[in-house]
């Protein structure tokens, strides 16, 4: 099935949530029923000389059965909190996930079964595995077994792992919002095609240094929180939930329960301040706007609104008011937050808040926002939701997000009876557009360029200016002045300077920025400022945290700040997948465009070489790489592909199909399937065969023989003629997010100009082909692919 | 205000225009000498921020065993105005005694 072809709804069939107020969803409403709170006294760690003692704990006996589940031992807490909550929405779903290659040919009479190659998995988390290094609470002396388990890709990539998925595997790290964003990632990777099936969802364990972050910035209510009410501050929760989505025709053909329709969901960015939201809620009112256009759900539908509400002076009023902007200032939508009965579950909360809302709808009932005694300014006209649950039948509902680095998130749901599906289809989803790559930037220890990067590759190996350590001296105050703030990190430095190379490369108007869409990949963000601000804590004491440096603990934080020193207030999200950010960014901003839902998107991923880092990689077994490690970032900007052309733009190349998998481990029989999965789905997206490519880009990791393995595979795929494989990173050297985008616009460059010959050179055999087709395929540390088809236009 | 005090004043105000301000606020662009006593902190003039401002309490705390949060937010608003009243409420709290 092509791309064209792909135009689905989507069900939410299975439900599962882990919070202080239960392990199910049907423990949870009951106790939302007694208007029962599950924030109390802290007890997983000391909070002597913090200013608040309490929290949504889970209660010992869930959090004991998840410790002693030998199944996920290894991991960190974070993943294992996802896998719980992961497992018990595929339960509740019905489906049962089959192995793909398992008796061959899967029993078609067997609706329930799902291959598990057309099922994958997004989490959403804000602190990844922050608990690993907690753990050791000492960063000069980091050990390999529980630093390998914080990278934040590390959590999706476990909870995918447990369950056996092989379908697009993402770590959303867009911080409170990320659960939202993660289950809005997954309808578009069923909606175009790559799943038929997806878990969605977040987790956040409760973190002794998050905790203390909080308290530093005078976040946290000494008392239980009272959203939109009388008591200013918010109380920290944690926990994780999942939701199942799939298919609408499929979920109705096998009979499944279905709790709603995921109809659309907006993104948006502030670009307003690392940690407080708009004053006036403009971030959320244009993430809700986006949700409800790309929904084609008119706004008086909307019958109930789930509010982000964490019960701060900074968000609720300005919450409110965002909403008013979109549904009038008379508007009479019920509003409710439900915070105060679990807390705020930071990146979990969207997918906790959206589960429990929905079992709620499921009983007849919408969420109640406990403590609610008297409105604070700023929320006195709003119909806010008093402490007892709602009888109410919603028929749309929204649920709403936002999260430090300004990232945004709005769903929008149909709980109304799902047997009539006469709902039209979504407006946005009428076009077909074709993207094109219309701009490419660069930093790296060439300094910025544009305009390609092969050129500045080949510069950088003849004389490089880079240390023995990897690290590279651009300044983005020498760059820009303008863009530049104090103490910020390298990896913010480097992503703006490489956005604003391929914003002038692609001769982008500073009035086109606030609309142009910005997805960004990294794994690790600023782990110089991370380790300053653990260091803080573990050094000195909770009470002492650094509060410069906790904006900069979530990882969105880079994404955030480029958008805020940009200026980049439309679709907005940050994602990790340990290795191939870059690819996974353009897979997501390319699928945005060809629906029509955005004229243009940059697309961005970056590294940042630090001490920390150094651990990372030995505990990540980097160190066996052959390639040195580098930083840096690079970024392309993405165009409809006729609005382009119709505006004179310059077009490098088109974008014309991305296949994606999970699981191809390097010398395995399975690794090798899902290798040529991603490679076969990105192939049959652009409709040609392997034959027609005439080069093969490989960013390979370079552990020992992985690369001669990747090579094996990918040569086992053409019958003809066998196309050159280059991985650029011996050049170039290796960045884990940075490097798969380097691959994406070398692609661009070399279709765009036909030859290698004046580029680049010391590539044997390039001089003599002409480009038409370019093949990027790029692979994760834990087995993640994808793979893009990059053509020339002429 | 005895003569003592008014070289007690002197040393923190020292300490908090280094140690406290640009040591700790990592900030590149000023000396200690280029901020003076009555230099506006946050908003205009240094062009301090919000989240800057909590740095500057819990370093208060840490280098000088001043606790601000019984302090009522207006009230401490206008404590934090610049170097001078910031050196000021240090030293009150070390006349009444620490806390």
């Amino acid at each position: 099935m092509t791309y064209a072809q792909q135009d689905h709804r989507i069900a939410v069939t299975g439900l599962g949530v882990l919070c202080a107020l239960g392990n199910n969803p049907e423990s949870v409403f009951a106790r939302m029923m007694k208007a029962e709170t599950g924030v109390k006294g802290l007890t997983r760690f000391a909070a002597d000389n913090l200013q608040c003692s309490i929290a949504g704990q889970l209660e010992q006996e869930q959090l004991d059965a998840i410790v002693n589940d030998d199944a996920t031992a290894s991991m960190d807490l974070c993943a294992r909190y996802a896998v719980t909550a992961a497992r018990q929405a595929l339960q509740d779903s019905g489906l049962a996930v089959r192995r793909f290659q398992q008796g061959g040919i899967m029993d078609v009479s067997d609706r329930a079964a799902i291959g598990s190659d057309r099922i994958g998995l997004a989490l959403g988390t804000c602190n990844g595995g922050i608990l690993s290094l907690e753990k050791q609470w000492d960063l000069t002396q980091l050990d390999d077994a529980n630093t390998a388990n914080y990278p934040f890709y590390q959590q999706g990539d476990d909870a995918a792992q447990a369950l056996g998925l092989n379908g697009p595997v993402v770590t959303i790290n867009t911080a409170c919002a990320a659960s939202g964003n993660a289950i809005g990632y997954a309808s578009d990777m069923i909606r175009w095609g790559y799943a038929d099936a997806m878990l969605a969802g977040g987790s956040d364990p409760l973190s002794h240094s998050v905790y203390a972050g909080f308290n530093v910035l005078r976040a946290l209510n000494p008392l239980p929180s009272s959203p939109f009410g009388s008591r200013y501050g918010l109380n920290l929760g944690e926990g994780a939930a999942f939701v199942v989505l799939e298919r609408l025709d499929k979920a109705l053909l096998r009979g499944a329960r279905i709790y709603g329709e995921l109809c659309g969901y907006g993104l948006s960015n502030d670009a307003h301040h690392e940690t407080a939201p708009h004053p006036e809620g403009a971030g959320i009112e244009r993430a809700v706007a986006m949700a409800l256009n790309r929904s084609a759900v008119p706004r008086e539908r909307i019958d109930y609104i789930n509010a982000h509400g964490t019960g701060t002076m900074a968000n609720d009023a300005a919450e409110i008011s965002g909403l008013k902007k979109i549904f009038g200032a008379e508007t009479t939508i019920p509003i409710s937050s439900s915070k105060a009965y679990f807390g705020h579950n930071l990146g979990a909360a969207a997918a906790v808040e959206l589960v429990t809302a929905l079992y709620a709808v499921k009983q007849g009932f919408v969420p109640g926002t406990l403590h609610y005694d008297a409105p604070r300014e700023g929320c006195s006209d709003a119909n806010i939701i008093g402490a007892e649950l709602r009888r109410l039948s919603p028929q749309y509902m929204l649920s709403n997000n936002a999260a430090f680095g300004g990232h945004n998130v709005s769903l929008v749901l149909r709980t109304a009876w799902l047997k009539d599906i006469d709902r039209p289809p979504s407006s946005s989803w009428k076009r077909r557009s074709r993207v094109a790559i219309t701009g490419i930037g660069a930093v790296g220890s060439w300094g910025a360029g544009q305009g390609g990067v092969l050129h500045l590759i080949g510069e950088s190996a003849a004389g490089t200016d880079e240390g023995a350590d990897g690290q590279i001296s651009f300044s983005l105050k020498e760059y820009d002045k303008s863009k530049y703030e104090r103490r910020m990190n390298k990896i913010a430095q480097f992503t703006i300077g490489a956005v604003l190379a391929a914003i002038e490369n692609a001769g982008l108007e500073q009035s086109e920025l606030a609309d142009t869409g910005f997805i960004y990949g990294t794994s690790r963000g600023s782990t110089d400022s991370i380790a300053r601000f653990l260091g803080s804590v573990f050094e000195k004491g909770p009470e002492y945290a650094s509060s410069i440096y906790f904006p900069h603990t979530v990882i969105n934080s880079i994404a955030g700040k480029t958008a805020e020193k940009l200026g980049l207030q439309g679709f907005n999200s940050s994602l990790s997948t340990g290795g191939s950010e870059g690819i996974a960014a353009a897979l997501y901003g390319a699928g945005m465009i060809r629906e029509g839902a955005l004229s243009a998107c940059l697309i961005g991923a970056g590294d940042e070489r630090s001490e920390l880092s150094d651990h990372i990689d030995r505990a990540k077994g980097l160190q066996e790489s052959r390639y040195a490690k580098t930083e840096g970032s690079a970024c392309i900007v993405l165009s409809d592909m006729d609005e382009a052309a119709a505006g004179g733009a310059r077009i490098y190349a088109e974008l014309r199909g991305f296949g994606i998998s999970h699981g191809a481990v390097r010398h395995t029989p399975d690794g090798e399937l899902q290798l040529r999965a991603a490679i076969a789905g990105a192939l049959a997206q652009a409709e040609i065969g392997m034959d027609e490519i005439d080069l093969v880009l490989l960013n390979s990791i370079g552990r020992a023989e992985e690369t001669e393995w990747e090579r094996g595979v990918i040569a086992g795929l053409a019958v003809k003629s066998k196309p050159p494989v280059i991985c650029l990173n011996d050049k170039a050297g290796y960045g884990e997010s940075f490097s798969s985008m380097l691959h994406l616009a070398a692609a661009a460059e070399l279709a765009y100009h036909g030859t290698a010959r004046g580029i680049i050179s010391g590539l044997p055999g390039l001089e003599e082909i002409h480009f038409r087709n370019v093949l990027t395929v790029s692979s994760s540390v834990n087995g993640s692919c994808i793979a893009a088809v990059v053509s020339g236009v002429r | 205000m005895s003569i003592s005090e008014v070289s007690v004043v002197d040393r923190i105000k020292g300490i908090v225009k280094q140690s406290l301000l640009i040591d700790r606020l990592e900030l590149e662009d000023i000396t200690a000498e280029e901020i003076t006593d009555d230099m506006i902190l946050f908003g205009e003039g240094l062009g301090l921020d919000s989240v800057e401002a909590f740095e500057v309490m819990v370093g208060m705390e840490e280098l000088f065993g001043v606790m601000v949060e019984d302090i009522p937010a207006e009230e401490l608003k206008r404590h934090l105005t610049n170097v001078q009243s910031i050196s000021e409420l240090i030293l009150l709290k070390h006349t009444k005694g620490i806390g």
